[in-house]
């Protein structure tokens, strides 16, 4: 195995290095980010890998918080020497004098990172001004003789100016810049970073470009497994039917609602949960953020009249009544007014397998018929309008825990309000399959472990289904086909 | 028979059981990361795999089957999946010997004990019916859905499966249920699901049917039996046709068949029979007597050469229509299955493996390379001293370019009876800060009014220029400048905390810091 790439990151005090490394390794438990300055005192390293190929060590190192006095110290030693030395010689000198333990104790820490690096990266916050001290920052380390991209962070900022800093990055000398948002990064801007940093690493960059792939093979893979666990939400609850005996008592069915709407509740979270830790955020990470959520919850409750109208969820006809009060009283009759046709036609289309499944629909339809007028039980089930509301609002979150940078701390907005999922396509086609399997809900049935084998296959299927339906209604990740470099 | 439920045999796996104990085990896995609400592995947090680590060595599939195993082999899930296996095995072999037992009976029950004459279309057709049938819808329906592969049989056993008691120990729920929807996920995702149940109805079918014929081939050796052609309301051609069609293919793989001759001497006997039975329902009491008498008599009729005949032409139908078609696409399913399961791979792009095999790749990180040094001692900024003159001075430190400086009301330097200010040029570089140190030196003012952007994050080499510069003034205080726009000052809202802890840290109090313009102007203006 080759080496790995040492990459020192660098810049002044609060630039957002941390957040960088966070955003880049995917960790938001990496080191410490605050809005105060000097968080980062230490030098931290962390790997960026290729299925088992180490490719980068990344190196976070604390702010350069006295640059100007810095410069004099170095220029006064250069001087002072009496022979000419080159950068990284000067740089040599400088650690090894008592300044470098004392006074630049911090500085020294990044300069002897630096020096050890293949490259380093200079993190710039764009919204402040260029002053002086940059410019001396960026001619320290000049003098480590190691390619510099500087990485322009905080770009989204309407205070941002792009322009002045890439003006002035490029009278440095500086002329590969780069423009990466670590709170909420581009989608396309974690390829476009590695490409330029490959840029001036010559062939040992070449690396770089199979990580940025392998990254969005990565992303593409997260997002995968993302639309199955909404699928696995989704068909839980489609399919999930409670049955509340004596129903006609008083209270009974409240009761039974309450308790029913409850364990929607519950699996909802369970899937925000996963999807948080799929993308690695902890609750308390996207607390403050752009989604309605606290503490890791939904802010609106999955079954309030509220959560409909601000998703634009409109009631329709009979459900409304129900749905508002977030439940459908289903005697499961409606849905299967079965004609002779109907089973002609499913028979000739699907064969014996949605034969045999007509047939159990209209089985059970009778049979919760007869057993509801007899035993006066009724059967519970989630509403039309409900299904709507979670495969929305949790597509929502997944875009935005997308669209999330790692290093993200403060409340940022990056993700349009969710409009609600178009409820005439092929999702709620795909549910109502699944309505017609209680035993495929987690959730209501105690599932039974040998249920029939090619239930279980065939629920397989349809989640996949399912899911890449809910994957085609995404907005399509970066293709991920290697770019060339002159692009 | 019962393996110890505690500790597994150390046999190897099987590359299908392997895979399937690893589908077990991802989708246990996959469930409880949800039930808590954490990845896989869940960053630096803690994750349900946490204990183990193997080092990935010989190949990503390999060490996701190895992990897989061991964690199996911990847990329980190895011996819920060999105990499913065994019970599986267990009903399957109930089933073959049901399978056996049903074709063996159904042969004798269509050749009874050899009292009557036996109708050979009627038995054939009787024997291969259900499975020629059986096989046909098998086939059309996987040709139509193309996937429906279970079939009756197979229907049974999973019915079985379900439905039939557990002997043997307690059995683990958790367990057993991942094991059945692994295997469901596994075998529906690599396409094994249709052949492997395709392969028990064959099976099934294909015993019922050898049982039927190893029946049929004892009953014409050990007993003794006349056959005839029955019709009631065909022609008699008809049937002779069928007995040709019928034996065309069996006569061409050289099974022996009655020729036409025998053909019409069994219509013959048919008709003989008919006849007298019109006869015999003249006399109700003497029925079985007569029928006995017929029988014999046919029997007595047919030459040995013809029994030969018709015998083999029924072993031969049953042979070429039921066992071998049936034979021929269970070896296929057979050979399929083969393949499948040598074919089966892992696929290490499931969620779940793909976070894993990125976690094991990096098990370690530098971490912390260079420890954070001692925090340093701030220095304190000058005392407030007594200067020999009412001089103020409002000088600019580092500020953002869309301040104005001077600021308006400022702009203009004032002279008041008995001092004045004069505005500096914004202070940056380390040439404007030499020369503005140079001239504070030679006249020391007595009020010195250091204007800092209060978006700017405060830094050591900033706080520690304004230390040194404190000692060229009498007092010396700080003016923190925000921007006009309201979007900017709660930006800025943060970082004026901060620059107030960085500056009580050198010594400048709350009381020396100032946030408004009027607020500076005033301090500017005043004197004491």
């Amino acid at each position: 195995m080759t080496n790995p790439l040492r990459i020192a990151v660098v810049g002044h005090t609060n630039t957002g290095k941390t957040s960088l490394l966070r955003t880049l390794t995917r960790d938001a438990g990496f080191g410490e980010v605050s809005p105060r300055p000097s968080t980062t005192r230490h030098v931290e390293g962390a790997r960026l890998n290729l299925g088992r190929e180490l490719i980068v060590e990344l190196y976070d190192t604390p702010g350069m918080e006295d640059a100007i006095a810095l410069l004099e110290v170095l220029d006064a030693q250069a001087a002072g020497g009496g022979r000419r030395l080159d950068g990284p010689a000067r740089v040599a000198q400088f650690l090894q004098s008592p300044a470098a333990a004392g006074r630049f104790e911090q500085e020294a820490k990044v300069l002897r990172q630096t020096l050890q690096s293949d490259a380093a990266i200079y993190v710039i916050d764009a919204r402040d001004p260029v002053l002086a001290k940059y410019r001396d920052e960026l001619e320290i380390l000049a003098n480590c003789a190691v390619p510099i991209l500087p990485l322009l962070n905080f770009v989204r900022d309407p205070r941002a100016d792009e322009r002045a800093w890439r003006d002035a990055l490029a009278r440095l000398g500086l002329h590969v810049q780069v423009s990466f948002d670590t709170v909420a990064p581009a989608s396309e801007g974690e390829r476009i970073f590695y490409e330029k940093l490959a840029t001036l690493l010559d062939k040992r960059g070449e690396a770089l470009l199979r990580l940025a792939a392998g990254h969005e093979q990565e992303a593409r893979e997260r997002r995968l497994a993302a639309t199955q666990l909404v699928a696995e939400l989704l068909i839980d609850a489609a399919a999930c039917r409670a049955r509340v005996e004596r129903a006609e008592e008083q209270g009974v069915l409240a009761e039974a609602l309450a308790e029913f709407n409850r364990r929607m509740r519950d699996r909802e979270q369970a899937c925000v949960d996963a999807l948080l830790g799929l993308y690695r955020f902890n609750r308390d990470d996207v607390e403050a953020g752009s989604l309605p959520l606290i503490e890791g919850r939904w802010r609106d409750d999955l079954f309030a009249p509220g959560t409909l109208t601000a998703l634009g969820i409109s009631l329709s006809g009979g459900a409304a009544a129900g749905a508002a009060a977030g439940f459908g009283v289903d005697l499961m009759l409606g849905g299967t007014t079965l004609g002779a046709a109907a089973a002609i036609g499913a028979l000739l289309g699907g064969g014996l397998q949605t034969a045999r499944r007509f047939g159990r629909r209209l089985g059970g339809a009778l049979r919760q018929k007869i057993l509801g007028s007899v035993t006066g039980s009724r059967f519970l089930r989630v509403d039309d309008t409900i299904l709507q509301v979670l495969v929305t609002r949790q597509l929502f979150l997944l875009q935005a825990l997308e669209a999330r940078g790692h290093g993200a701390v403060a409340q940022i907005a990056v993700v349009p309000p969710p409009a609600p999922v178009n409820w005439k396509g092929d999702v709620p086609a795909i549910l109502r399959r699944a309505r017609e399997y209680p035993s495929w809900s987690a959730l209501c049935e105690t599932a039974k472990p040998f249920d029939a084998l090619s239930w279980d296959a065939e629920r397989q299927r349809t989640l996949e289904a399912l899911a890449q339906v809910l994957q085609d209604l995404l907005p399509p990740l970066p293709s991920g086909r290697g770019r060339n470099l002159k692009s | 028979m019962i393996a110890p439920l505690t500790a597994p045999p150390e046999v190897p796996l099987s590359r299908f059981e392997a895979c399937w104990v690893a589908e077990a085990v991802r989708l246990r896995e996959l469930a409880e990361a949800a039930e808590l609400g954490i990845g896989i592995v869940g960053g630096s947090r803690s994750s349900v795999l946490a204990d183990v680590a193997l080092p990935i060595v010989g190949g990503e599939e390999a060490w996701l089957l190895r992990r897989a195993e061991t964690i199996a082999r911990d847990n329980g899930m190895l011996e819920a999946t060999l105990a499913w296996r065994r019970r599986a095995a267990v009903m399957m072999g109930l089933l073959c010997v049901l399978a056996v037992v049903s074709g063996f009976s159904a042969a004798l029950g269509f050749f009874g004990a050899g009292e009557r004459a036996v109708n050979v279309t009627w038995t054939l057709l009787g024997l291969i019916g259900m499975p020629v049938v059986a096989l046909l819808l098998w086939i059309v329906s996987s040709l139509l859905a193309g996937r429906v592969g279970a079939g009756v049989p197979g229907e049974l056993w999973m019915w079985l499966m379900s439905h039939a008691p557990r002997f043997g120990g307690k059995s683990n729920h958790a367990a057993e249920v991942a094991v059945v929807r692994a295997l469901a996920t596994m075998s529906s995702r690599s396409g094994l699901e249709r052949w492997w149940l395709g392969f028990i109805t064959h099976t099934l079918w294909l015993l019922m049917i050898a049982a039927c014929l190893v029946a049929m081939l004892l009953a014409l050796s050990l007993r003794s039996y006349s056959f005839v052609l029955e019709t009631t309301i065909l022609k008699p051609e008809d049937i002779a046709g069928l007995v040709q069609n019928i034996a065309a293919l069996p006569a061409s793989l050289g099974f022996v068949v009655p020729d036409a001759e025998m053909v019409t001497a069994a219509l013959a006997a048919t008709q003989n029979d008919a006849s007298s039975a019109v006869v015999a329902t003249d006399s109700a009491a003497s029925l079985s007597a007569d029928l006995t008498v017929d029988a014999s008599a046919s029997f007595a009729s047919q030459s040995e050469a013809e029994r030969r005949a018709w015998s083999s032409w029924l072993v031969g139908g049953l042979l070429v229509y039921a066992l071998l078609p049936r034979l021929l696409v269970w070896m296929f399913a057979a050979v399929r299955l083969w393949q499948l399961r040598a074919g089966l791979a892992l696929d290490i792009r499931l969620p779940g493996y793909t976070e894993l095999l990125r976690h094991s790749a990096s098990p370690e990180s530098p971490g912390v390379v260079d420890a954070a040094p001692a925090l340093p001692q701030p220095t304190q900024v000058a005392a407030i001293h007594r200067v020999r003159n009412h001089d103020a001075v409002l000088l600019g430190l580092e500020l953002g370019r869309d301040l104005l400086w001077p600021p308006a009301r400022l702009a203009t330097p004032r002279t008041v009876a008995g001092g004045g200010y004069a505005v500096t040029e914004v202070v940056e570089s380390r040439e404007q800060r030499r020369s503005t140190l140079a001239q504070l030196a030679s006249h020391a003012p007595a009020k010195l009014l250091l204007a800092c952007d209060v978006r700017l994050s405060p830094d050591r080499g900033t706080l520690g220029w304004i230390v040194e510069v404190s000692h060229y003034a009498g007092e010396l205080r700080v003016w923190l400048v925000s921007p006009d726009s309201a979007e900017d000052v709660t930006a800025a809202w943060n970082r004026e905390l901060t620059w107030r802890d960085s500056l009580a840290a050198i010594g400048l109090g709350p009381e020396r810091v100032m946030t408004t313009e009027s607020a500076a102007y005033a301090w500017l203006i005043q004197h004491d």
